[in-house]
């Protein structure tokens, strides 16, 4: 019984290697597909926009025959349901210097606070522009955010959120917003505007919802674990 | 690509494989020639071993395989953890500690010699020593993964990549005192032969919608003539010729052997211990392992620029520094910069502190069992292990132990057979071996990273 027992611990090695479960879905020999997503979400704030729209710029802008004074001087407005108006305003000087390459269309997401102390409300569209004042072709379609009208001293506040998917971001100097007034909405409504009543875009930002899609080259991605294992290795 | 995958993969269980600088395994075994390097206080045959004496190399990390690699949804490939496919929680709820290290240690016996002489015991060892130890902090890869999602703060405090390499000359003497106690002790001087360490001391990312601010702290040491490391180069204005920048090129770091020709680093380590056999059959034994330290001079020393970057766009009446408010300013945190004095630095070594018991069967004398405790003293990788043997020696010219035992990151199963024809030893074990667990079709085990192996070769005198 005891010369025997050694001849025990050999075989019970044996079956527990044997034990081992061979996981085939983790078949080293299958290709190995490196697309990464990273870094989703990752909004880049940009700034306040410098420009303001007067309320009373919008109205010049619209056009004056829809527009009346009253005896008192208030504005009355005589816009109808099927009028519908677009007025465009460029703000330049938001720079963005970075250039990232994606290898799969890449959502983008413009985010600003709108604040609006006219008495309009809105829609409005939004287009990347150069520093000549060219659309930038990457960015499109835009997706139109609304923005509710406001008083005199107590603005409204929409946070707007649009949308554009680009294949890559690339360098753009400013935004040109696409205003769409609908006439009917304030047929008929009369109006003192001063100066004070303005359409602001505050905290401009641009978010990167669906992350950075990359496909790092493999080498390269793993030269700084290579050159430790090398270290290492020399000695070996 | 898959043959890459795969010679790293094999490379990682290689290095596994070859290491283990603490071999727990052999710590009860009979007549292992080396076990006076786990407890000083252990005496053992007169022997010599030259070039390849012992090659012990031990990977340890809460980390694994299947941590990193997925099968593709097709079925038909693999993607990485950060695939888009690949679920947040399914790729993060694993990784959930605070610290991810990896660290790989091999220690290569260059001569060792065995003499007894009466009650003593005379040990000369000869060693080439190595550590590389590369740690990830959890949210770097939440970062990674989930961007913004799920949290804005990200703290990668601790991210380091660590290698060091020194030579260790050192002797010991075991005393057996009495019949039922031996004691030892071995005094190790330790010659750098080189190091580098990028270590991020501070390394903070507040990524709000309104406001990015990131507060680095980060160091880069590199000592050691085998180390090639370059800097940046600019046109001089009014030369037009490039001069070399006091910036670190990172991308150039790389090794040669040949062109070792001096040392920057000398210390001391001790190892004590004790072995008491208090009746028949019963041995009791502890021993502390490398107490001591390197230091480390005349290196390169550089560091980021000690100035925080706080992106704030939206503020920029209440903070109008235009070279703060700028994207482009973020590479800044990864700039190193090499600093004008040279800086001395001591790096403690790995301590280890051990205790074993051991009781011989009283059915068979050839066998018995052991329970080793072990914990090492890693600064921010405090490792302990509790593991039980069986031991037997049947025959002469063969022994081996059996082991089993859980740590830090889990079971772990190993052991080590010896063979003695009279003239050489041979003996080649592990203290972590996969068994009942998932592998890969190509036995790369999947759900644990760790893995050692020694292997050795000695000529008893």
């Amino acid at each position: 019984m005891k010369k025997n027992l050694h001849w025990l611990i050999l075989p019970l090695l044996v079956a527990l290697a044997v034990s081992c479960k061979v996981n085939k879905d983790y078949d080293l020999e299958k290709p190995l597909n490196l697309q990464m997503l990273l870094a989703r979400n990752l909004t880049f704030p940009i700034g306040d926009v410098g420009g303001v729209l007067r309320a009373d710029q919008v109205m010049y802008l619209l056009g004056e025959e829809y527009i009346e004074k009253d005896a008192d001087g208030h504005i009355v407005l005589n816009f109808t349901e099927s009028h519908e108006f677009a007025l465009e305003f460029d703000i330049k000087g938001i720079r963005m210097n970075q250039t990232f390459d994606f290898q799969a269309p890449a959502g983008i997401s413009l985010k600003m606070d709108v604040e609006n102390t006219s008495p309009f409300s809105f829609e409005m569209e939004v287009s990347f522009i150069d520093t000549l004042g060219a659309v930038v072709p990457e960015y499109a379609p835009i997706i139109y955010g609304k923005v509710d009208e406001g008083r005199p001293r107590d603005p409204s506040k929409s946070a707007i959120e649009v949308a554009a998917f680009a294949q890559k971001i690339v360098p753009f100097d400013g935004l040109r917003f696409r205003f769409h007034f609908r006439g009917g909405d304030f047929t008929g409504d009369k109006y003192v505007l001063t100066e004070e009543d303005t359409i602001r875009f505050r905290a401009l930002k641009i978010k990167l919802p669906n992350g950075f899609p990359i496909e790092p080259d493999w080498i390269k991605f793993l030269q700084p674990v290579i050159n430790v294992a090398k270290l290492v290795t020399l000695f070996f | 690509m898959k043959r890459i995958l795969i010679a790293l993969a094999l490379l990682l269980s290689a290095c596994t494989l070859s290491s283990a600088q603490s071999f727990r395994s052999g710590y009860f075994l009979p007549d292992y020639d080396y076990r006076y390097r786990l407890n000083p206080a252990f005496t053992g045959n007169e022997f010599i071993a030259t070039f390849l004496g012992q090659e012990t190399v031990s990977l340890r990390s809460p980390l694994s395989l299947k941590n990193f690699i997925f099968p593709a949804q097709d079925g038909e490939s693999l993607v990485t953890g950060l695939h888009g496919s690949v679920d947040d929680d399914l790729f993060l709820t694993p990784l959930n500690n605070k610290l991810n290290p990896v660290i790989v240690e091999q220690d290569l016996t260059l001569f060792a010699r065995g003499i007894n002489r009466g009650n003593i015991h005379h040990i000369i060892d000869v060693s080439l020593r190595s550590g590389a130890a590369v740690n990830i902090p959890y949210d770097t890869f939440v970062f990674l993964k989930t961007g913004t999602l799920r949290q804005d703060h990200f703290d990668m405090k601790d991210l380091f990549v660590k290698t060091h390499t020194w030579l260790e000359l050192s002797y010991g003497q075991t005393w057996d005192l009495t019949e039922r106690l031996s004691v030892g002790a071995r005094l190790k001087g330790l010659i750098g032969l080189s190091y580098v360490s990028v270590h991020a001391r501070q390394l903070d990312m507040n990524l709000s919608e309104d406001k990015w601010e990131l507060h680095s702290n980060m160091d880069l040491e590199v000592a050691g003539h085998f180390i090639d490391l370059k800097m940046n180069t600019q046109k001089d204005k009014e030369t037009g010729e490039e001069v070399e920048t006091n910036e670190v090129d990172l991308g150039s770091l790389d090794y040669s052997i040949f062109k070792l020709n001096g040392f920057h680093g000398l210390g001391a380590s001790l190892d004590l211990g004790v072995e008491w056999k208090p009746i028949d059959g019963l041995s009791v034994s502890a021993a502390v392992l490398d107490f001591g330290g390197l230091k480390w001079f005349d290196y390169m020393y550089a560091r980021t620029p000690a100035v925080d970057f706080v992106y704030d766009p939206l503020h920029t009446a209440e903070n109008p520094d235009p070279n703060n408010n700028s994207i482009n300013n973020l590479g800044n945190i990864a700039r190193f910069i090499r600093q004008d004095r040279k800086k001395n630095s001591f790096d403690w070594m790995t301590a280890t502190l051990l205790t074993g018991a051991q009781y011989r069967m009283p059915f068979w004398d050839k066998m018995d069992v052991g329970l080793l405790g072990l914990y090492k003293v890693d600064n921010l990788f405090n490792w302990w292990e509790t593991r039980a043997s069986v031991n037997i020696a049947p025959w002469k010219w063969f022994s081996m132990s059996v082991t089993g035992g859980r740590n830090t990151y889990g079971w772990e199963y190993g052991g080590v057979m010896n063979f003695n024809t009279g003239l050489v030893s041979i003996f080649l074990g592990t203290d972590s071996i996969s068994l009942m667990r998932e592998i890969t079709p190509q036995g790369i085990p999947l759900s644990q990273l760790n893995f050692n192996l020694t292997v050795g070769l000695s000529i008893n005198l």
